[in-house]
């Protein structure tokens, strides 16, 4: 089981849009989904038709009492299934606080669905807090969408900053747990081409961020509509390039994921 | 927690929507083809996986891969998958080709039905429950799989209507309320999807065709029974897999066939008294030359199955270099297996399997002086005799000695693997799994001795035809690294030899095979 987190410091940069299109583009190409909506907003919640619910609150959610599995519900898309979000969820650090090892939390939760699905899909919320911690923490990969502006150029800069910072303090630092701080693997978000600062962005991206994922996501009225049509692209808009892009994009993922690196010659 | 899948069959009279509360149509009548995939021997099938290809009369094809308790995917794909190479890049090519292995995937049952998708959908817009409605069903069944050999079975839906209903995840009490209601007008209820359910229905067998003799034997019946309840076993198994062979469909096979002639030698020398001795004598040598015509197709098809990983430890300029090598194999093999074809496909090799089949059937026939002595006597007396013989070879072996005598040994020892596996069922099973590990891994050491051997000695050859052919320098002196590398694994196994006799020459061993014996004649 491989997990990765859509996460940015920003808002708004299309974190849930990317996180429900990808969960899809990799259910649609045989992936096992499990996407965890961890956003007190509820967007991806919603975006599925799936009733805003957290049986037992964030508490009982938390603590693990009856497992992780109680929670998922299917969606109405093969091979996801979710863990809906819903507004109890903005005590989500005061209650991992209340636990040992808050920042180990949301992989001890996973760990028992590890056999059950292929990929886990985090729909975070933005900021820095106990909860990006134990997201970081469950992750192999960050994958942060990017618009093409100065400010959220600047949030990737101070992601991997945070990240220094919180090497050797997140389990797995010190040699014990989680054996890697995740990847960072961010994307362009949300790209129209008609504006040239979006173009010196991304020239700067591609110059300066290796791990740049080379498919970006246009604007278009079509992404915005996903709220309105409570579905993933693909099942509105098949053929367009929206569509295509988060199917590109998913693939650059599943090849970095799943591709093993050429073999090492030892003759 | 993942779907569960039940399918109804009820009356064309039953109208779900009328029936049911809150379901609603999601998508209207269209023709579909339901194929359910698995390897020869049901490989999906003993994992607990389905892998089912749906093709519309919109010319879209899909693979839903599923299972009992496993979360389901649904990819748009092709054409019929037939090696996880088909399958796109992700974890479902590496959870598929596990299984699969060298295997592909062939249609066991194919369904033909027209489709309505109908949902229970709450407020939200969201689908609590999935059924899914066939009518105008016909079913054809692989041949290899139809025990009565007809092919269609348009007869069996008989103008039943099937509801598959798809519980999902989290809504579980939405499934049991439509299975209920579905309950209530009088259908039957069977587990799984609809190629499953019809499976079920028609008495076709999911687990496939397996290579692993299965004869089912008691050790008190008379030796020439049971010898030739094994004899017939294994001439189904060769019967089973010749079709595929022919067609070249995956190396499997040819290896299952292959295995099965020598079993069948082997069982045949056992044979001595126990069958008569003109059949006999006949049959050993009808399959010592059927034996003969699978090997260099065999040989090629291990050289090519293990090409890349013998050459993924060479560097890539070294790897690219063997690329001759590589393509004369291949070529070669696709030679050998057309030679191969022509022969199994002639009449002769179908007059013998027929012959003998004929004489396997035959109710009464006469044996030789033990034919009628307990099976398990005459059993423990060959087991006893080839481990007298293996024991005696491998003694005698030394450094000094030739790699024949290696390899005469080898063939000791796969003499008595053969018996430990023709008549397992006799056997005591936790001694029986105690000795053939300890055979297995003095057979390892042998095969791998072996095998280095042959294969350095057909390298060199090749090197010697290449470089006649003018081939380029580099590609000889890859070759020569390729040999070498396969003399060290030879010379290897072979100083690991005196050891893994020694620890096979054992008390352990013998304690094993004592329990085995006391058993059989007991």
């Amino acid at each position: 089981m491989r997990t990765i987190a859509l996460y940015s410091i920003k808002g708004g940069v299309g974190k849930t849009t990317a996180a429900v299109n990808l969960a899809d583009a990799a259910a649609r190409s045989g992936t096992r989904v499990l996407l965890w909506d961890l956003d007190a907003q509820g967007a991806a919640t919603y975006c599925f038709r799936i009733r805003p619910h957290v049986a037992g609150g964030v508490r009982d959610l938390v603590r693990g009492s009856d497992g992780l599995e109680r929670h998922v519900r299917a969606t109405d898309r093969t091979g996801i299934d979710l863990v809906p979000a819903d507004v109890t969820l903005r005590h989500l650090d005061l209650h991992l606080d209340r636990t040992k090892k808050p920042t180990r939390r949301i992989h001890r939760l996973l760990e028992p669905l590890r056999e059950r699905y292929d990929l886990v899909v985090l729909d975070c919320p933005p900021g820095v807090t106990l909860a990006t911690e134990s997201v970081f923490a469950a992750t192999d990969v960050l994958v942060v969408p990017t618009v093409p502006s100065t400010l959220s150029r600047r949030t990737l800069t101070q992601l991997t900053d945070l990240l220094d910072e919180l090497v050797g303090r997140l389990p797995g630092g010190d040699g014990s747990g989680h054996p890697r701080m995740p990847a960072v693997w961010p994307f362009v978000s949300m790209l129209d081409r008609r504006r040239s600062l979006h173009h010196a962005v991304v020239a700067e991206l591609i110059e300066h961020v290796p791990a740049l994922l080379p498919t970006p996501v246009p604007t278009a009225s079509v992404v915005e509509r996903i709220g309105v049509e409570r579905a993933p692209l693909a099942a509105y808009a098949p053929r367009h390039p929206a569509t295509a892009a988060f199917d590109e994009l998913w693939a650059e993922i599943a090849r970095r994921l799943w591709l093993p690196p050429p073999a090492a010659a030892t003759r | 927690m993942s779907a569960t899948v039940v399918t109804f069959v009820g009356s064309h009279h039953l109208e779900p929507e009328a029936s049911m509360d809150g379901l609603v149509e999601r998508n209207a009548a269209a023709p579909v083809t339901t194929v359910l995939l698995d390897t020869f021997d049901g490989r999906l099938h003993a994992a607990g996986l389905l892998a089912i290809v749906e093709e519309t009369g919109a010319g879209t094809t899909e693979l839903l891969v599923a299972g009992d308790g496993a979360v389901p995917v649904r990819l748009a794909v092709d054409a019929r998958p037939r090696t996880a190479a088909d399958l796109p890049v992700g974890p479902l090519p590496e959870r598929i080709g596990r299984l699969l292995d060298v295997r592909v995937l062939l249609p066991v049952l194919e369904v033909r039905s027209r489709r309505r998708r109908l949902a229970v959908v709450d407020d939200e817009g969201k689908e609590r429950v999935r059924v899914d409605v066939h009518v105008d069903v016909a079913v054809d069944v692989a041949g290899d799989r139809d025990d009565d050999g007809d092919a269609e079975h348009d007869d069996a839906a008989d103008g039943a209507v099937f509801f598959v209903v798809h519980a999902l995840v989290g809504y579980a009490a939405d499934a049991a309320r439509v299975r209920d209601a579905l309950g209530r007008h009088g259908t039957r209820r069977v587990d799984g999807e609809l190629p499953v359910a019809l499976a079920a229905l028609l008495d076709v067998d999911l687990r496939g065709i397996s290579g692993t003799p299965g004869a089912e034997l008691d050790r008190r019946q008379s030796a020439l029974s049971g010898f030739r309840a094994v004899l017939d076993d294994l001439a189904a198994t060769i019967d089973a897999n010749r079709p595929g062979t022919i067609d070249d469909l995956d190396p499997e096979f040819l290896h299952d066939l292959r295995v099965a002639v020598r079993r069948t030698r082997s069982i045949l020398g056992h044979a001595r008294h126990v069958l008569p001795g003109t059949v006999r004598d006949r049959a050993r040598s009808e399959f010592q030359e059927l034996g003969t015509i699978t090997s260099p197709a065999r040989d090629l098809d291990v050289q090519v199955l293990e090409w890349d990983d013998l050459v993924s430890t060479f560097d890539a300029e070294t790897a690219a270099a063997l690329d001759p090598v590589r393509d004369l194999l291949v070529r070669r093999r696709a030679e050998a297996h057309d030679v191969l074809a022509a022969e199994l496909s002639g009449t002769s090799c179908a007059e013998l399997l027929d012959r003998w089949r004929a004489w396997l059937d035959e109710p009464d026939v006469d044996g030789g002086t033990q034919a009628d002595d307990p099976l398990g006597e005459v059993v423990a007396d060959r087991i006893e005799r080839t481990q007298r013989r293996l024991l005696r070879d491998g003694r005698a072996i030394d450094d000094g000695s030739p790699a024949a005598a290696l390899h005469e040994l080898r063939k000791d020892a796969k003499k008595l693997r053969y018996l430990f596996e023709c008549f397992a069922s006799i056997l005591p099973a936790a001694p029986r799994k105690r000795f053939v590990t300890r055979l297995k891994r003095l057979q390892d050491v042998l095969g791998e001795h072996q095998d280095a051997g042959v294969h350095a000695a057909q390298l060199a050859s090749i090197a010697r035809e290449l470089h006649a052919s003018g081939v380029e320098a580099e590609t000889l002196v890859a070759i020569g690294r390729l040999v070498e590398l396969q003399e060290r694994r030879c010379t290897d196994a072979r100083a690991r030899f005196a050891d893994t006799f020694d620890e096979y020459d054992s008390d352990r061993t013998e304690a094993a095979l004592s329990k085995v014996l006391g058993k059989l004649r007991r």
